[in-house]
């Protein structure tokens, strides 16, 4: 059986505490402002957007090194900014220009930064696990203590791919943290339409691996389940898959308003908004004033704001000069 | 590798040509392309150019031969062609960038694979003591094809009876296309060549029926008589040679003897009026000139002829009276004759010589006064300055109507005529 | 070592031996390659010399361990992973075509994908429909991979040395026919062949064969025929499918004037309507007859072995249909 995560301890220095809650207002400002610009115009096709959700890649973040690689999905702005990625290069990306971290050639779906170990952003659902799995042999192979995250969804969980991941991590014994953000829904699929079972984690045992649930939207719950998962890993006792309870609070993607949700599952979530939770925890734990929040919000909408605007100013790349860098040795 | 010449087929009924001239000889290098031999048939010269690059070991017959069609002319020695090589080393240099990994390939004999040194560069066979791996081997290089056309236009050339050779292209790397053939055969819809029947029984053809109705009228019509003279053609022949290698270089029309002789009838014209004129019957019967010196050319068809005119030839130099032979040519060929081609003439040149034959009287063309008839070329002896000597040369038959042209003057233009072939120079 | 004669599976397995050896980031996956040498006995030896951490037996779990490799060549390694019948490539096809082939460029060129998949496919040994394809197509239209196909072991041994050493997903299709053929490798730390480009295998003026993996040898055959008539053939063994280059094949067309293409794959979606199209685009005025596909017919490989047999072009068609060409 799954065990429960512990909740949050104390002891963490104010700093720390108050640098989490950076991390999650700058996600949620950059997420808002990719909002903003596509009612603007300046994004194109779809996005998807994580707020409600941001507890999940900072406490993950937290727990990481810089030689740690990551793979995530079409959901991963989050992932990308909490591991450093520059707003306005991830915002010139999702606006197609050639300032954007891709050049504009892979777009909303698929941010990625090889330096911040973020090497795999994936648009097919479940693909990014077995790119994890590599990297996390790559990191055994090179014996040197590095290990692989991978973020994936409660719809990914029923995936082939997932299942043949955990599998093969768990046999090769690999550092392998698979960390499944549950929040509820596959698409417009809420789970128990798709999923005969409560919690995933439960699937852990069959892959013989340690099964945690922790409350996603409890940042500091979550970065301490996964600091014990990757001292886990580290220390060549295999992978872990973590199930982090959470919710979106906008539809599956920019063109959908999510009317198959449930008004007051909706309205409870919301009032769990993993910002509130934290911010109430800081102040009564009194490590920041609201004031403080406050205004680190204010500087984290500003930052998004200001990395929009560079990136809008960012020339669009030219047919006549493209060159397709589809080959290293063409 | 032999590689075999055979003599063409120009015409359907070409059955035959005599070796007029060898341009190469055994043990020299002959290029794809390149001129090997010329044969004279059908009253014009005909080109025999090499198919392959090689080596020419065999001329299987002598100039002033008669050879018959399909039969292997020469042979050459594909495998010892020395430029070959040099030819496909420039291709290979002149193929596509290949990418930095990969090895610069090279041509190769197949026989010669395994027993080939070290032809990769990236190979540090020698030092492990291995052998370098070969490159990928490569085919030969094609031959350069001058003439491009699409099937389309082969088919339509073909049914009307035109050769490829001088239509000009529109397409991408001078490709013919369909277009392009039906402006040449100057009607915008191909000609279909006029069916052949047998003599028992058959219907005449429209070509025969006029060709029939034209030489009657004439023997009625015009009281002809005939004046001949034996010219010498070494000068001509000389120059031939002489000024056909500026007009390869130039990419002009070869020059064939015809051109030589058009421009020579078209000169002397200038000088003897009368020639230039002809008898208008009617109540009042006249005697007009034909300007600008316009001279028709007896073109065989299948089972036939038709005689385009060459119109405005006086003053031309010799690479433009060859062109518009060509283009005439091929119109009568085409079986449709263009509006300049059809128009009056006092003169017609046949040139029938190249069947063998050392002398014919021709039939004047009804509302001509002259025609002018070539036999064959060949050696004679003759006495120069009280010495034999041996000169080439070929008898000229000029038949005139007498209505227009008495003795004295039809033979002060034969003279003229042939004094001009045989002393005065030549220019392009 | 010299010029020695192999057998195409030996010239595989030296090759990936000494690339090994050369690069110790090089390392191999695939179901039962370790141990016991590959089910087609395709990585003999490598267990023994390398261990078990860089000669890997995967569970049966192609998606996995195919976006694994991608993990692993995102990481600095450089491995190579075995699809054990070319008609597997369907379970790991997302990984392939999605992932792997379109990493680098989604990346804006920022990251290299430098792995090597090799596939084992082909027909006639009656293993029925399931486990005969050659696997030429599958990824035929999938810009981003290399794909090349080995016909003979120095072929095999060139090219896989020259894939492993590639930065960029090398497809690297065997035919299980072919495993057992011998021939002369020249075997060298450096000996590389190209992963582009074509080769001529005979050499003639009348027609011009196009030909790849076990349908090479046929069409060396059908030219031994043909020659024995007085007929003499260009033969091409195509090899590189992606990029395809048909320069070659053009100017040997142009000497010929006629095109034959033999592939053991369904005409349609074949590579030979891809030689053919351009081909015509270049030799047009060449050509004196329409070009020529033979292929397997539109059904899947029967099991039956006169029915398999007839589906395969064989020496004897390969011959008939030139003549038929230059009738």
């Amino acid at each position: 059986m799954a065990q429960s995560g512990k909740s949050a301890r104390a002891k963490t220095d104010s700093k720390a505490l108050i640098a989490l809650y950076r991390e999650m207002a700058r996600i949620r400002e950059f997420e808002e402002q990719v909002q903003k610009s596509y009612l603007e115009g300046l994004v194109h096709g779809t996005t998807h957007l994580c707020q409600g959700q941001e507890a999940v890649p900072v406490g993950v973040a937290a727990a990481l090194k810089p030689e740690d690689r990551l793979t995530y999905t079409y959901r991963g702005h989050g992932v990308c900014i909490a591991r450093g990625m520059s707003m306005a290069e991830a915002l010139g990306e999702i606006f197609g220009r050639t300032g954007g971290v891709s050049r504009g050639l892979g777009g909303s779906m698929h941010l990625t930064d090889a330096e911040r170990g973020l090497i795999g952003s994936f648009g097919i659902v479940g693909a990014g696990l077995p790119c994890a799995v590599g990297a996390g042999l790559a990191a055994q192979l090179d014996g040197k203590k590095a290990v692989s995250v991978t973020f994936f969804g409660d719809g990914a969980a029923n995936i082939g791919a997932a299942h043949e991941s955990m599998n093969m991590a768990a046999i090769w014994h690999l550092p392998v943290i698979f960390v499944l953000e549950n929040n509820l829904y596959g698409e417009f699929s809420r789970i128990n339409h798709t999923t005969p079972l409560e919690d995933l984690a439960d699937r852990a045992a069959a892959y013989a691996m340690p099964g945690v649930v922790v409350d996603g939207n409890n940042v500091l719950a979550v970065k301490e389940t996964a600091q014990e998962a990757v001292a886990r890993a580290r220390a060549g006792k295999g992978p872990t898959l973590i199930e982090a309870k959470t919710y979106r609070h906008r539809g599956h993607s920019r063109t959908d308003p999510a009317k198959y949700r449930d008004e007051k599952e909706v309205q409870a979530w919301l009032a769990r908004d993993p910002l509130v939770l934290f911010a109430q925890h800081l102040t009564k734990g009194k490590h920041a004033r609201k004031v403080e929040l406050d205004k680190i919000v204010e500087e984290a909408r500003a930052e998004a704001a200001k990395a929009a605007e560079e990136a809008a100013a960012s020339p669009w790349p030219e047919p006549r000069d493209f060159t397709p860098e589809t080959f290293a040795a063409p | 590798m032999a590689i075999e010449i055979t003599v063409p087929k120009l015409s359907a009924t070409m059955t035959e040509a005599t070796v007029l001239r060898w341009a190469k000889a055994p043990g020299e290098t002959v290029e794809a392309g390149e001129l090997l031999v010329e044969l004279e048939t059908d009253k014009a010269a005909l080109e025999v150019e090499a198919t392959d690059s090689g080596v020419l070991t065999e001329r299987r017959a002598e100039e002033g031969e008669t050879v018959t069609v399909g039969a292997i002319l020469a042979v050459l020695n594909g495998d010892e062609a020395a430029d070959g090589d040099a030819k496909l080393a420039a291709e290979t240099a002149a193929a596509p960038p290949r990418p930095a990994k990969s090895e610069p390939r090279k041509a190769q004999r197949l026989e010669d694979a395994t027993a080939a040194g070290p032809v990769a560069p990236q190979s540090a066979g020698a030092q492990s003591g291995g052998s370098a791996m070969p490159g990928l081997r490569r085919p030969r290089p094609a031959p350069q094809r001058r003439v491009l056309a699409t099937p389309l236009a082969r088919r339509i050339a073909a049914a009307s009876g035109v050769s490829l050779e001088g239509i000009e292209g529109s397409g991408p790397r001078g490709r013919i296309r369909r277009h392009d053939v039906e402006k040449a055969t100057a009607s915008g819809r191909p000609r279909p060549t006029p069916a052949m029947r047998t003599a028992a029984g058959g219907r005449l053809s429209t070509m025969r029926q006029r060709i029939a109705a034209q030489v009657a009228e004439s023997r009625r019509v015009i009281p002809s008589f005939s004046l001949d003279r034996w010219v010498e053609l070494d000068l001509v022949e000389d120059s031939r040679r002489l000024l056909n290698r500026r007009q390869e270089t130039a990419g002009g029309v070869r020059l064939t003897i015809t051109d030589f002789i058009l421009q020579a009838i078209a000169d002397t014209l200038v000088r003897h009026p009368r020639l230039a004129s002809v008898w208008r019957d009617g109540t009042e019967p006249a005697i007009e000139t034909v300007e600008g010196g316009n001279v028709g050319l007896v073109v065989a068809l299948d089972d036939g002829l038709m005689i385009p005119v060459l119109a405005g030839l006086a003053g031309q130099g010799l690479a433009s009276v060859a062109e518009r032979r060509q283009a005439a040519v091929a119109a009568a060929r085409g079986g449709r004759l263009g509006a300049e081609q059809s128009g009056p003439a006092s003169i017609t040149f046949s040139n029938i010589g190249g069947y063998g034959v050392d002398r014919f009287e021709a039939i004047i063309n009804p509302g001509e006064t002259a025609i002018l008839a070539m036999g064959r070329i060949s050696e004679r002896p003759v006495a120069r300055g009280g010495a034999l000597a041996v000169a080439r040369g070929a008898s000229f038959t000029l038949s005139v109507d007498h209505r227009v042209v008495d003795g004295v003057v039809g033979a002060a233009f034969l003279g003229d005529l042939a004094e001009r072939l045989e002393k005065e120079t030549w220019r392009l | 070592m010299d010029t020695v004669e192999l057998t195409y599976r030996q010239a595989l397995s030296l090759a990936v031996t000494e690339e090994m050896r050369r690069d110790p980031s090089v390392l191999v996956m695939g179901e039962d390659i370790g141990a016991s040498g590959g089910p087609l006995k395709t990585t003999e030896g490598l267990y023994e010399e390398f261990g078990p951490a860089r000669v890997r037996d995967t569970p049966i779990s192609e998606n996995a361990f195919v976006g694994a490799a991608l993990g692993l060549a995102l990481c600095g390694y450089r491995p190579i992973v075995e699809i054990m019948f070319a008609d597997f490539l369907g379970v790991c096809y997302d990984q392939i075509v999605n992932s792997i082939a379109k990493h680098r460029f989604m990346s804006g060129g920022r990251m290299d994908v430098p792995l090597v998949i090799r596939v084992i496919g082909g027909g006639g040994l009656r293993f029925g429909a399931q486990h005969s394809q050659t696997g030429e197509t599958w990824l035929l239209p999938i810009p981003g991979l290399k794909i090349v196909a080995a016909s003979t072991p120095e072929q095999a041994y060139g090219m896989l040395k020259s894939a492993i050493r590639d930065p960029d997903p090398v497809v690297f299709i065997e035919h299980k026919a072919l495993l057992g053929t011998k021939g002369k490798v020249h075997v060298g730390p450096d000996n590389l062949l190209p992963l582009r480009g074509t080769d001529l295998v005979s050499e003639g003026d009348r027609a011009t064969i196009v030909a790849s993996l076990g349908m090479v040898p046929k069409a060396r055959e059908a030219a031994e025929i043909l020659g024995r008539e007085g007929i003499d053939v260009d033969v091409f063994d195509l090899r590189a499918l992606r990029p395809m280059e048909t320069g070659d094949i053009v100017e040997s067309v142009k000497r010929t004037a006629h095109l034959l293409t033999v592939e053991e794959i369904s005409l349609v979606g074949g590579w030979g309507a891809e030689v053919v199209a351009r081909t015509v685009a270049e030799a047009f005025e060449y050509l004196d007859a329409p070009p020529m596909r033979l292929g397997l017919p539109e059904h899947p490989l029967p099991y039956s072995p006169p029915l398999e047999d007839a589906a395969i072009p064989d020496a004897e068609r390969i011959a008939g249909a030139v003549r038929d060409m230059l009738k």
